[in-house]
């Protein structure tokens, strides 16, 4: 088993809970054989095994991802916040929305204006010249021609 | 002594109880009871979330299986992984007692400074 765990707890907490039962049918059969009356046997059975709730939730948490338990936790109480308050949902979503849309429309018309999309054949193939003031021969001049 | 258990101590129970042959929860729990002389109480259910963390490290494997009384019970055995980590916790169980040993009952001589 790895992380995936988390997502068979469920399964796995009703195989333990079975197993659970089965043990206090087993310590319940050998208490009755020793001669116990069955009231006495099952109250027995119980009291060694403990709080059968508890231990389940013992391995019901070790089988638990913190992480995807949290955030499926914020999840579902944003979710619930949102439809306490639809006026404020509504109004959040709206300028969410507007917001995206209106960066959207912005970024197009720059894209279409400035950055526009290149016209030559092989872009791949262009370069970017610049002419520079000619220097005397000096210190720098020597570095630079052997780059 | 009030029978309470060191932490880590009850996998290497477990382990060693199923090193004998597969057994359910409610065998193993008495098997140690009485391996013991009755000095170690487990309690029955600590056991379980104890079974739980060893299969989930791949050290037993549990099947279900149907118990001497004919009931439905879930058994587990020993993985080669697990008879592995018995020897290794063995070991480590050895010499923590060895050392806890050299300073509650300091051999003759060595006492003092």
């Amino acid at each position: 088993m790895s992380w995936t765990r988390f997502f068979r707890r469920r399964r796995w907490d009703e195989e333990r809970a079975r197993e659970l039962a089965s043990y206090l049918d087993i310590e319940i059969d050998e208490q009755i054989a020793r001669g116990v009356s069955p009231e006495r046997a099952r109250a027995n059975a119980h009291r060694k095994l403990g709080n059968v709730t508890r231990i389940r939730e013992e391995i019901f948490e070790m089988n638990t991802l913190g992480l995807i338990d949290a955030v499926g936790k914020d999840l579902r109480h944003g979710l619930r916040l949102l439809r306490l308050n639809p006026a404020f949902a509504a109004v959040a979503l709206l300028s969410l929305a507007l917001g995206i849309g209106a960066n959207t429309a912005i970024f197009q018309l720059i894209d279409a204006v400035r950055l526009g999309h290149c016209r030559c054949r092989t872009p791949k193939r262009s370069s970017r010249s610049r002419s520079t003031p000619t220097t005397p021969a000096g210190p720098g001049a020597s570095s630079d021609a052997g780059r | 002594m009030d029978g309470e258990l060191l932490q880590g101590t009850l996998d290497l129970l477990i382990l060693k109880t199923l090193a004998l042959g597969p057994a359910h929860g409610h065998t193993i729990a008495h098997a140690i009871e009485r391996g013991s002389d009755s000095v170690l109480q487990v309690e029955h259910g600590s056991l379980y979330p104890a079974l739980h963390r060893l299969e989930d490290r791949g050290w037993i494997a549990s099947f279900w299986g149907t118990s001497e009384n004919n009931r439905r019970a879930r058994y587990y055995r020993l993985t080669p992984a697990g008879r592995h980590q018995l020897a290794d916790q063995t070991s480590r169980w050895e010499a923590l007692v060895a050392a806890i040993n050299r300073i509650v009952r300091p051999a003759p001589g060595h006492s003092g400074e």
